[in-house]
């Protein structure tokens, strides 16, 4: 009884001297915690990577974690953040809506939320800072209808679970919705990653024969499409429009395949301008609600020209 | 059909009628148990004992027929349904929860509750507990876990857990198929207080003395039908078994001697974690019998001479040269088998056939080029269906859809075809019914003529005295004496295999 | 009389249920898309059920002992990873990819074998010890490749999986042949009646001569190599190598075991089932994609022919 009561002594003292540490370390610097929605994908690696060079300039301390597509995990994070007392956290929420209650136990605690590339929804974010998603999937439509000259046949390889995709594939129906000689014809889910969509693709295409544009909602989308091509060896495949622009996307475009253009996204200004409006907001200016970030449409000529 | 109204029947069952698929298991049995006295039911296995019983315990929809509980028409739809009738079932095995205590599993389902009955009682649990347990004249410490109890003290708190339910009648399904002797005492002094209180009783078992020592009537059940209900006063042993088996056997034990030959299995000072200094020969053409209560390391000695358990000192010797198991498969490899006590949960496959359960051992036996021949299994199977005379279809039949002697036989073909010297019986004939015990026998005394090397462990002392050339006694790991077969009795096996209070008895 | 003729419906129903839900499905389809029935289409349907086809190959050989591998998803994407990481190394050309598929294959049997070591020496249970390693091998191949695609590939690479011989797509020749390998290996070698001994009651088989530890260990090194063969006909697929690739494959592994009718508790089923059973979940998936159903009502589809065709397994047995 003696021996439990001096261990459990001992393990709140320890406890209490290793808060204590932890306080006075963060009186010199700015901690902010970072939840990404995975880090498999090299979009986020990328945003992270933003991320990382500004906070080192600015001399923030990250803790970069992953949520890895599972809503739970973020809320966990997020409450583990609130228990740290950040001084900020930024978060690329799984879903808009189920990420709320986590935003709003954030800010109830004094921490500042912003959100990156993803949206919450009816949540108090300081500041959301993302691209376009609408503006990018509409460059992607606008381009398809130029390759098709206003006419044929096309599919979408979908992920509908996630809003900025969502927003893509809104952006690109309302520009196709311009050109009534195109078709969309198929819708399918091929779940974000290669494998998947590779066989989602494969359906497609037999489906549709005289299939003539595909548009991957990321480049894992569009090369899984392009793989699927491929292996099919169609004496006219369909143009492929991804979006991201990644390298083996990039090379693939470069090296004249039917994938034919990639809406760019700078993910790495994302990360950057993450860090920049937590800057501004720490020396009590005002920032924006919504932060855009820039996107453009890449094809075979912009980039050979790079 | 209506129930005589001067019946003293707690329970009557007319014309039940069970079919399964292709299969009827009972034709119209008419049974009835009346209040204060044990009602035996014996018959081969397959004969619609268990299925009757399933009826009663809920477990099985009858076909036909009507159930009357003291008088009035009854429908037994469920287990609950029928412990809400007053109907206990006590299988041999038990079903009690083993990490819950005594007064936990006595009070199972239907625990009284405190603290506006979202807590357990804890103190009325036992309360009640200690109560059925004193009323039944018995002082097992409630406290204690289930899987801490012996068999016999396992059987008792089913028995009392029955009784915590306003039972007014108890099935017992052999019971004694894991007691000893003294515990089987115990039980059946229990039975009989039981009896006193006017409960009825429906008392199985394939162990006929015991339907002699407990009983008041006697049905005998065969091929589902009841063959005849008897008062036991008015029958025999012998008109009992002609019964079940529709037969005469001239006589139990088809013991013949064979010609002794050179020791095929000796131990020499073989000691091992629960086994110590044991040594005894058993020679080619022999039947050496082990007796021992449970718990005198008899069972642990079967392991020992099969790999199962580590030599910590002495020898072993297999047909002259000297052996050490490491696994069963080493122990086969030198021409030894076991046949294990529980043949469902030890021995057989039961998803596979009869074949293959045959060829298991031997596989290495049925190929071609490094592939299992089906052709060369199946010959296998037939041959020995034909010589042990397995009931069944077709050697491809599941060896679940065998009864339990046809089991038997299965694994006794199984470990013949390995071509073993020395075959090791531990309860061959446990739950076995008369007429394929029989044949058991008769296959061990061929096989000791043959020239092997047979020890043949048993709880059954007159099987022991009617089947062994020499007994050897265990007690506390060490065996405590050999008897020939002439100086054998049943006296001095039990004399050898209980512990003195001194505890000072070695082998010697 | 009736009730034999009733019995034998019952037993074909339950020997062949699968098969006969599988033909229906087949019927169906070819009804509702003109695309279904083509050549062509049906290529691509036993290309792609050829990944899942050869996990659940391996996966059946460890459910029939009563055990289960959740690593095989990650063990796809990690063997993916090592092959193609492997085949860059500058190597003469059929010594390169050579050397990459021996590198997955070698990291698959190694997969499998340590596996199967924790279960038989350490005895700890085959979800708990395999649900590590498909957290750890997931891990391992985002750390190695710190999350990015290995890529630029030697062009010789794609045409393990994406190449034809005669005109069949590669990964259903290699589909194929594992199958045919698999069912002799389970149906007429001694092992293979081992693999249903040990699944049937592991105690009784020990009794009976067989080596249990030694059955276990070879069967995940199985369900590890034969995972590790669908890794690398994935990443050749895809050209690349994919630390995200492989997610969830475990499920859709065990489903096609189970709809082809093997006993989750070990000792029953069959390769035959298995290879059904994963056909009929390819070809379910690529009929509502034919027909365009909505992605998420495809979820839903697939989740109650799962389940509608365990049921018709579930019949036989009562």
């Amino acid at each position: 009884m003696l021996l439990r009561t001096l261990l459990l002594a001992a393990v709140l003292l320890s406890l209490a001297t290793l808060g204590s540490c932890a306080k006075k370390e963060r009186a010199a610097t700015k901690v902010i915690g970072v939840s990404l929605l995975n880090r498999g994908h090299i979009f986020y690696k990328d945003l992270e990577e933003g991320l990382q060079e500004q906070a080192k300039k600015e001399g923030y301390e990250l803790i970069v974690t992953s949520a890895d597509f599972d809503l739970g995990k973020q809320i966990s994070q997020i409450e583990d953040f609130v228990a740290r007392k950040v001084d900020a956290i930024i978060l690329c929420p799984v879903d808009s809506r189920g990420v709320g209650p986590g935003v709003l136990t954030a800010s109830q605690a004094g921490i500042p939320v912003f959100t990156a590339d993803i949206a919450a929804e009816n949540a108090p974010v300081v500041c959301h800072i993302a691209s376009d998603n609408i503006a990018g999937g509409r460059l992607a439509g606008e381009y398809m209808a130029k390759l098709l000259n206003g006419a044929g046949k096309v599919a979408i390889i979908n992920q509908p679970v996630v809003t900025s995709v969502l927003d893509r594939v809104q952006g690109f129906r309302d520009a196709l919705s311009k050109f009534p000689g195109i078709t969309i014809v198929a819708d399918v889910n091929g779940q974000g990653v290669r494998d998947r969509a590779l066989q989602a693709a494969a359906d497609v295409l037999q489906a549709h024969q005289d299939l003539a544009g595909v548009f991957g909602i990321n480049d894992d989308s569009a090369l899984g499409t392009l793989d699927a091509c491929e292996q099919f060896k169609r004496d006219k495949p369909p143009v492929i429009i991804g979006y991201d622009a990644t390298p083996p996307a990039a090379d693939a475009i470069k090296r004249g395949s039917a994938l034919k253009a990639d809406v760019v996204q700078y993910p790495k200004k994302i990360g950057s301008s993450t860090i920049d409006m937590i800057r501004a907001h720490f020396a009590g200016q005002p920032v924006p609600k919504v932060f855009p970030v820039e996107v453009g449409i890449v094809d075979q000529a912009k980039l050979s020209a790079i | 059909m209506i129930p005589d109204p001067d019946s003293r029947s707690l329970l009557e069952m007319c014309g039940i009628v069970k079919e399964y698929p292709g299969v009827t298991a009972l034709r119209g049995v008419s049974f009835d148990v009346r209040s204060g006295e044990v009602h035996c039911l014996v018959g081969e296995n397959g004969a619609g004992k268990s299925t009757l019983t399933g009826i009663l315990a809920g477990a099985v929809r009858r076909t036909a027929g009507d159930i009357f509980v003291e008088g009035r028409s009854t429908d037994i739809a469920s287990p609950i349904d029928a412990l809400r009738r007053g109907i206990g079932m006590i299988y041999q095995e038990s079903r009690l929860v083993p990490e819950l205590t005594v007064a936990e599993n006595i009070a199972l389902g239907r625990e009284p509750r405190s603290a506006g009955g979202v807590l357990i009682d804890r103190a009325a649990v036992r309360r009640i507990a200690e109560k059925v347990l004193s009323d039944l004249g018995e002082d097992i410490p409630v406290t204690a876990r289930a899987r801490d109890l012996d068999s016999a003290q396992q059987q008792i708190v089913e028995i009392a857990k029955a009784f915590a339910r306003d039972l007014r009648v108890l099935v017992l399904d052999e019971p004694t198929a894991a007691l000893t002797e003294r515990e089987k005492l115990r039980l059946f002094a229990l039975i009989r207080g039981v009896q006193a209180k006017g409960t009825g009783i429906i008392y199985i078992s394939h162990r006929l003395e015991e339907i002699f020592e407990i009983g008041d009537r006697v049905t005998v059940l065969r091929d589902g039908e009841a063959v005849g209900t008897r008062d036991v006063a008015d029958v025999d042993r012998a008109a009992l078994i002609r019964m079940m088996v529709g037969r005469d056997l001239d006589k139990e034990y088809p013991k013949e001697d064979a010609e002794r030959g050179a020791p095929l299995l000796e131990l020499r000072d073989l000691s091992t974690r629960d086994v110590h200094n044991v040594s005894f020969a058993v020679h080619a053409g022999e039947i050496f019998g082990i007796a021992g209560l449970i718990g005198s390391g008899k069972v642990e000695l079967s392991r020992a001479l099969f790999g199962e358990q580590r030599s910590t000192g002495g020898a072993l010797y297999i047909d002259g040269t000297a052996a050490e198991f490491s696994s069963p498969a080493d122990a086969i490899a030198k021409g030894v088998a076991l046949l294990t006590e529980d043949r469902n949960a030890l021995g057989l496959l039961m998803n596979m056939s009869v074949a293959e359960n045959i060829t298991l051992s031997s596989l290495g036996a049925h190929r071609r080029r490094g592939f299992v021949n089906r052709a060369m299994e199946q010959r296998t199977a037939e041959a020995y269906t034909a010589l042990l005379k397995i009931k069944t279809p077709s050697s491809d039949t599941s060896v679940a859809a065998l009864s339990g002697g046809n089991r038997q036989k299965v694994i006794l073909a199984r470990w013949l075809n390995t071509g073993a010297k020395v075959l090791v019986f531990n309860e061959p004939t446990a739950g076995v019914d008369v007429g394929a015990k029989f044949e058991i026998y008769t296959h061990i005394v061929r096989l000791a003529k043959e020239g092997k090397a047979v020890v043949l462990l048993s709880s059954d002392l007159p099987e022991l005295l009617g089947m062994c050339d020499r007994i050897g006694v265990m007690c506390h790991g060490r065996m405590t004496g050999i008897l020939e077969r002439e100086k054998a009795t049943q006296e001095n096996i039990m004399e050898l295999a209980t512990p003195d209070d001194t505890g000072a008895r070695h082998g010697n | 009389m009736a009730t034999d003729t009733r019995r034998a419906v019952v037993d074909l129903l339950g020997r062949y249920g699968i098969l006969l839900a599988f033909l229906l499905q087949v019927l169906i389809f070819s009804q509702l898309s003109p695309y279904f029935m083509t050549g062509e289409n049906l290529l691509n349907v036993s290309l792609q059920a050829s990944i899942n086809a050869i996990i659940a190959a391996g996966m059946t050989f460890v459910i029939l002992t009563a055990g289960i591998d959740l690593s095989v998803g990650s063990v796809v994407a990690l063997a993916g990873i090592v092959a193609t990481t492997v085949c860059k190394v500058d190597l003469p050309f059929p010594l390169n990819i050579g050397a990459g598929i021996a590198a997955g294959l070698l990291f698959g049997t190694l997969s499998g074998l340590g596996g199967g070591l924790f279960v038989t020496r350490f005895r700890i249970t085959p979800f708990i010890i395999t649900l590590a390693l498909m957290t750890i091998w997931r891990g391992a191949a985002f750390v190695v490749t710190d999350g990015r695609p290995v890529w630029e590939l030697p062009a010789e690479f794609a045409s393990l999986g994406g190449g034809r011989l005669g005109g069949i797509p590669v990964p259903t020749i290699v589909m194929l042949a594992v199958y045919a390998v698999a069912h002799v290996v389970l149906t007429r070698t001694r092992f293979g009646r081992y693999v249903y001994a040990v699944g049937g009651n592991i105690e009784a088989a020990r009794l009976a001569g067989v080596r249990p530890q030694r059955i276990l260990l070879a069967v995940y090194a199985i369900s590890g190599v034969l995972s590790a063969v669908s890794g690398i006909l994935l990443a050749s697929r895809m050209n690349s190598g994919q630390p995200n690739a492989g997610g969830m494959y475990e499920l859709d592994a065990i489903a096609a075991v189970v709809v082809g009718g093997t006993s989750l508790q070990g000792g029953r089923g069959t390769l035959v089932g298995t290879f059904i059973g994963a056909m009929l979940i390819a070809v379910l998936r690529n009929g509502l994609n034919l027909m365009n159903v909505s992605s998420y009502l495809q979820q839903v589809i697939v989740g109650l022919v799962i389940l509608l065709a365990t049921m018709i397994d579930q019949a036989k047995k009562t």
